[in-house]
C-alpha cells in the first residue's frame, strides 16, 4: 500500500517531464537590415518589364494610346502617344519605336520609399538598332511600375553597377561626391547644348552622339530657314530635376533626366511656312502659317564620375521624340 | 509477501514506463502542424517582420473572410506592405500569444501621422513600428487616407494569392524582413491563420520503452525465480541436508578410523566413496518422511529407517540404488523377500527391505552375481547383527535416530552402524567371531573390505527365485551366527533395527564391489526402477 503514493508521484513526475519540456513560445526575430533591400528582385523586375511590354504590344497594334497609362507615365506616355499619332499620320511609314520587353540587365534601387525608379537595359531590338534603356518608376506604393521613359544607348561602355540582389544605392540630388551634382546636370547640359563650347559648363561634359546630332540638326535647320528668310531657334530646358540618381560600382552615378527641346520656325515677315511634315500637322491639328513651334521631349541618361576620380559627365543614352506642335 | 509486492511494483512501474513512453509518442505527441490564427475586424491584417518565420518554414498562410467576399493574401517586404497599407487602419500581428493564437495590435491611421516628414514628395507612409528600420529619408504620409484597396497584382509582392472566401499561399523562408498582408478589398473583416510544419520528436519513446521493458523483464524474471524456488523448495532442502560429512564424522569417533585404515589397507579409498553415496541418499526423502519418522522415530530405529527409504525413492533413488545396489539390495532382497512372504509380520520392515529388493529387481544381474550370497548370508545375519548390536547399543541407535530426524545425519549414524554391521554380516560367515565381539563397530569395517570380494562367488550360485526360498535355507549357513540374532529379529523391534542397517551397508558394499569389478555407473539405470517400487512399499509399510 505504500507504493501507491510513490507510483502516483512517479507518474506525476513523468507527466511533468512530458509537458514541462515543451518549448516556450517562439518570438519573431526579424533580421536587422543596415541597408534597404532592392526594391524589386530580378524576377520581379523582369515581370514588370514583361507587363510593360504586354501593354505596349497591345497598344502598338491598335496604335491606341488609351491603354498606355496602365504601364506608361511621364515622358514615355507622351512620347508613345505621339508616336502613335506619327505612325497614323504617316500611314505606318514611321512606326513606333521598338521597345524590347526583354531585360538584359537592370539597375535596381535600394529603397523603401517612393517613388522608386529603376533602369532596365533591354536586349538589342530586332531591327538591330541600339539597345534601349527603360526607365521604370513606381510613383506610390499602390501604383505599379510604369515606363517613365526610354533612351537609345550610345556606343560605348555602360558603367558597372551593383548586382541585382544587392541593389544600387539611391543618391541624393545634391550628392557632393560627384563631379557634378545630379540636380545641376540637366540644366548645365542644356546650356552646353545651346551654347556649345561657349557654355561655362562645356568642359564638364564630354561630347556625345545626341549632342552632336542636336547641333547638326540645328545648324541644318538654321541654314534652311535662312534660305527662306525664316528664322530657326531652338531652346533646351531641363524638366524638373533628375528623376533618379543611382550609384555605380566606381562611386559614380547614373543620372536620368528629361529635357524639353523647343524649336521654333518663324516665317519671314509677309511670308508663310510650308510644312511637308504630316506628323507636325497632325500634332498641331492645323497647317502652320507663320510660326511652327515643335516641342520635343528628351530623355537622357548620364554617367557622372565621382569627384575623387574626376572626369567628364557623359551622356550614355538619349531619346528625343516630338511630342507637341503648335502653329500659328 | 514483501518480495511479491516488490516484484509486482517493479513490473507495474515497467508497464507504466512503457505506457507513458508510448503515450508520449502518440497521445501526447505534438501536432505536426502548428496553426496560429487571428480573427480581426479589420480589412487589413499585417504581420510584423519575422512573424511568418516564427514557427519554421515553409509557412502556409491563409486569409479568409466570410464566404462570398474577395480576399487577398500577399507576402512582401515589410516596408512595401506597410507602404501599401499606408494610412489605413489595420491589425498588426506582433507574434504568438499562444500556441494557436496570434498576438495582435490595432494600428490606426493616426499613428502614421507622427512619422517624421521629409521633403520628398513620396506618398508612402512609414508606420510607427517600422520607423526604426525605415531609412533616413522617411517619406511624409499622404494626408488623405486611402480607400480600401486591392493589393493583388502589385509588382512588389513576392508571393500572393487571391480568392473568394479564402486565399492561401506557401512561404518558404527567405532572408529579409517579410510581412504578410491579408486584405479584403471590400472591407470585410479578415481572418489570418499561419500554419508551420513542426519537427515533432519523441525523445521519450524508446528510452521509456527500453527501461520499462527491462523492468518488466526483471519483474518476470524475479517472479519466475520465486516460483521455481517455491516449487523446488523440497529438492533444494533435501540437497542441503545431504551432509555427507556428518556420516563420516559420526563413524570416525568410533570405529571409522580403524575401519578406514583397514579399508585403505585392503581396498584403498573404497570405503570413502560408498559412504558419501549413502549420505546422498538420505537427505532427499528425509523431509516428509523425516517428519513422520520423527514421530515414530523417537520410538525406535524403525522411525529412522523410513527416512532412508524416502531418500532412496525420491531424488537420489537412482544414485543410491546404483551405488548401494550390489550388496545392499541383495541383503534387502533376502530380508524383503522374506518379509513379502510374510508381509503380515511387519510392513515397516517390508518397505525398507523392499527398496533394496526393488533395486535388486532393477539390477538383478548385479545382485544375482555378486550380492546375492553376501546379501543372503549377510542379510540374514546382518539383521541379526544389527538387532543384537542395537540391543546392545540400543541406546546409541535410539539416540542416533532422533538426531537424524532433525538433521538427517542421526538417522545415518544409526544406519551406519548397522551397515557396518550388515557389511560384516555378509562376511560374517568368515568373521563371525569378530563381529560378535565388536558387534556394531569394528566388525563391520573389517567386513566391508572383504564383503565385496566374498560375495561374487555366491551370486553365481543362486538366482533370486532361489533366494526367496533360499532365505530360509540361507539362514542355515549363517545360522550359526544368526540363531541368536534371529531370535531377536523375530520380535517386532528387531526387524526395525535390522532394516536400517542392511540398507546402508549395501551401498558401501555396492560401490566397493562395483569398483573392484569395474562396473560402470551406467548399471545404475536398472536401479531407477528401485526407487519407484520403494516409495510404494514404504507407503504400504506405513
Amino acid at each position: 500500500m505504500r507504493r501507491r503514493p510513490q507510483i502516483a508521484a512517479l507518474a506525476a513526475v513523468v507527466a511533468l517531464l512530458m509537458t514541462a519540456c515543451s518549448n516556450p513560445l517562439p518570438t519573431a526575430m526579424p533580421e536587422a537590415e543596415a541597408v534597404a533591400p532592392p526594391a524589386l528582385s530580378a524576377v520581379q523586375s523582369q515581370a514588370v518589364v514583361a507587363a510593360v511590354g504586354s501593354v505596349l504590344s497591345t497598344s502598338d497594334k491598335a496604335l491606341d494610346p488609351a491603354g498606355l497609362p496602365a504601364r506608361l507615365t511621364g515622358p514615355a506616355l507622351a512620347m508613345r502617344t505621339a508616336e502613335y499619332i506619327r505612325s497614323t499620320a504617316t500611314g505606318g511609314a514611321k512606326p513606333p519605336t521598338p521597345l524590347p520587353a526583354n531585360e538584359a540587365t537592370a539597375v535596381i534601387p535600394q529603397t523603401d520609399v517612393w517613388p522608386r525608379t529603376m533602369l532596365v537595359i533591354t536586349d538589342q531590338p530586332d531591327d538591330l538598332s541600339a539597345r534601349r534603356v527603360l526607365v521604370l518608376q513606381q510613383a506610390a506604393p499602390r501604383d505599379q511600375y510604369k515606363l517613365w521613359g526610354w533612351a537609345r544607348m550610345f556606343p560605348g561602355e555602360f558603367p558597372t553597377t551593383a548586382a541585382l540582389t544587392t541593389g544600387s544605392a539611391v543618391l541624393a540630388a545634391d550628392d557632393p561626391d560627384l563631379v557634378v551634382p545630379p540636380s545641376a546636370i540637366l540644366s548645365q547640359y542644356a546650356d552646353v547644348l545651346a551654347n556649345g563650347a561657349a557654355s561655362a559648363s562645356a568642359a564638364k561634359y564630354a561630347g556625345d552622339t545626341f549632342r552632336t546630332a542636336i547641333e547638326a540638326n540645328r545648324t541644318q535647320q538654321q541654314a534652311l530657314a535662312a534660305e527662306g528668310g525664316a528664322t530657326f531657334t531652338e531652346t533646351y530646358t531641363a524638366t524638373d530635376g533628375p528623376v533618379v540618381s543611382l550609384a555605380t560600382q566606381e562611386g559614380g552615378a547614373l543620372v536620368v533626366g528629361q529635357l524639353s527641346t523647343t524649336s521654333t520656325i518663324t516665317a519671314a515677315q509677309g511670308g508663310t511656312l510650308t510644312n511637308s511634315d504630316p506628323f507636325s500637322a497632325a500634332l498641331a491639328g492645323a497647317a502652320p502659317t507663320t510660326t511652327l513651334v515643335r516641342t520635343y521631349t528628351d530623355v537622357l541618361v548620364f554617367y557622372v564620375p565621382p569627384a575623387s576620380a574626376g572626369g567628364q559627365v557623359v551622356a550614355l543614352a538619349a531619346e528625343q521624340i516630338l511630342t507637341a506642335a503648335a502653329v500659328s | 509477501m514483501l518480495k511479491r509486492l516488490v516484484i509486482a511494483v517493479i513490473g507495474a512501474v515497467g508497464v507504466l514506463a512503457v505506457g507513458l513512453a508510448v503515450a508520449s509518442a502518440t497521445l501526447w505527441r505534438a501536432d505536426d502542424v502548428l496553426v496560429a490564427t487571428v480573427a480581426s475586424d479589420q480589412a487589413y491584417v499585417v504581420t510584423a517582420p519575422g512573424v511568418i518565420d516564427v514557427g519554421g518554414a515553409p509557412a502556409t498562410v491563409t486569409a479568409s473572410t466570410s464566404s462570398g467576399h474577395p480576399v487577398v493574401v500577399v507576402v512582401g517586404r515589410d516596408t512595401d506592405v506597410l507602404g501599401w497599407v499606408g494610412g489605413d487602419r489595420y491589425e498588426l500581428v506582433t507574434g504568438l500569444s499562444g500556441w494557436h493564437t496570434l498576438a495582435t495590435r490595432a494600428v490606426t491611421a493616426t499613428a502614421t501621422a507622427s512619422a517624421s516628414g521629409a521633403a520628398s514628395p513620396a506618398a508612402a507612409a512609414s508606420d510607427a513600428p517600422l520607423a526604426a528600420t525605415a531609412s533616413s529619408s522617411a517619406a511624409a504620409s499622404t494626408p488623405a487616407p486611402v480607400a480600401v484597396g486591392d493589393p493583388a497584382g502589385s509588382d512588389m509582392w513576392t508571393a500572393s494569392d487571391a480568392g473568394t472566401g479564402s486565399a492561401t499561399l506557401t512561404w518558404p523562408s527567405q532572408p529579409g524582413r517579410w510581412s504578410v498582408l491579408a486584405a479584403s478589398p471590400d472591407g470585410t473583416a479578415t481572418t489570418l491563420s499561419i500554419a508551420w510544419p513542426r519537427t515533432v520528436t519523441t525523445p521519450y519513446l524508446w528510452p521509456g520503452v527500453a527501461v520499462g521493458g527491462l523492468l518488466v523483464l526483471l519483474a518476470l524474471g524475479l517472479a519466475t525465480r520465486m516460483w521455481w524456488t517455491a516449487r523446488r523448495g523440497d529438492a533444494s532442502w533435501t540437497a542441503v541436508e545431504v551432509a555427507p560429512a556428518p556420516l563420516a564424522a559420526a563413524p570416525v569417533p568410533r570405529t571409522r578410523r580403524e575401519l578406514r585404515e583397514a579399508e585403505r589397507l585392503a581396498a584403498g579409498s573404497r570405503s570413502d566413496r560408498p559412504r558419501t553415496g549413502s549420505m546422498e541418499r538420505v537427505p532427499p526423502p528425509s523431509r516428509s518422511r523425516h517428519d513422520q519418522g520423527h514421530d515414530e522415530g523417537p520410538a525406535g530405529p524403525s522411525g529412522s529407517v523410513p527416512p532412508d527409504r524416502a531418500v532412496d525413492s525420491d531424488s537420489a533413488g537412482s544414485r543410491r540404488s546404483t551405488p548401494t545396489t550390489g550388496p545392499t539390495p541383495e541383503s534387502v532382497d533376502a530380508s524383503t523377500s522374506a518379509p513379502q512372504e510374510s508381509e503380515p509380520r511387519g510392513r515397516r520392515l517390508l518397505p525398507r527391505r523392499r527398496r533394496p529388493g526393488s533395486v535388486d529387481d532393477g539390477a538383478p544381474t548385479e545382485v544375482s552375481t555378486v550380492a546375492p550370497r553376501a546379501g543372503v548370508g549377510p542379510q540374514a545375519t546382518a539383521p541379526s547383527w544389527v538387532a543384537r548390536p542395537a540391543d546392545g547399543d540400543a541406546a546409541a541407535p535410539a539416540g542416533a535416530p532422533a538426531a537424524p530426524t532433525t538433521v538427517g545425519r542421526p538417522t545415518w549414524v544409526p544406519t551406519r552402524t548397522p551397515r557396518t554391521g550388515s557389511a560384516p554380516a555378509g562376511r560374517v560367515p568368515g568373521a563371525e567371531p569378530d563381529r560378535r565381539a565388536d558387534a556394531d563397530r569394528r566388525p563391520p569395517a573389517v567386513v566391508d573390505g572383504p564383503v565385496p570380494q566374498g560375495p561374487p562367488p555366491a551370486p553365481q550360485r543362486r538366482a533370486r527365485p532361489s533366494w526367496l526360498g533360499a532365505d530360509r535355507v540361507s539362514p542355515p549357513p549363517v545360522v550359526p551366527v544368526l540363531p541368536p540374532d534371529q531370535v531377536a529379529p523375530a520380535s517386532v523391534p528387531t526387524p526395525a533395527a535390522l532394516p536400517p542397517s542392511p540398507l546402508l551397508p549395501p551401498t558401501v558394499r555396492a560401490d566397493a564391489w562395483r569398483r573392484t569389478w569395474g562396473i560402470s555407473p551406467a548399471d545404475d539405470a536398472p536401479a531407477g526402477s528401485a526407487p519407484e517400487s520403494a516409495p510404494d512399499e514404504p507407503e504400504d509399510g506405513r
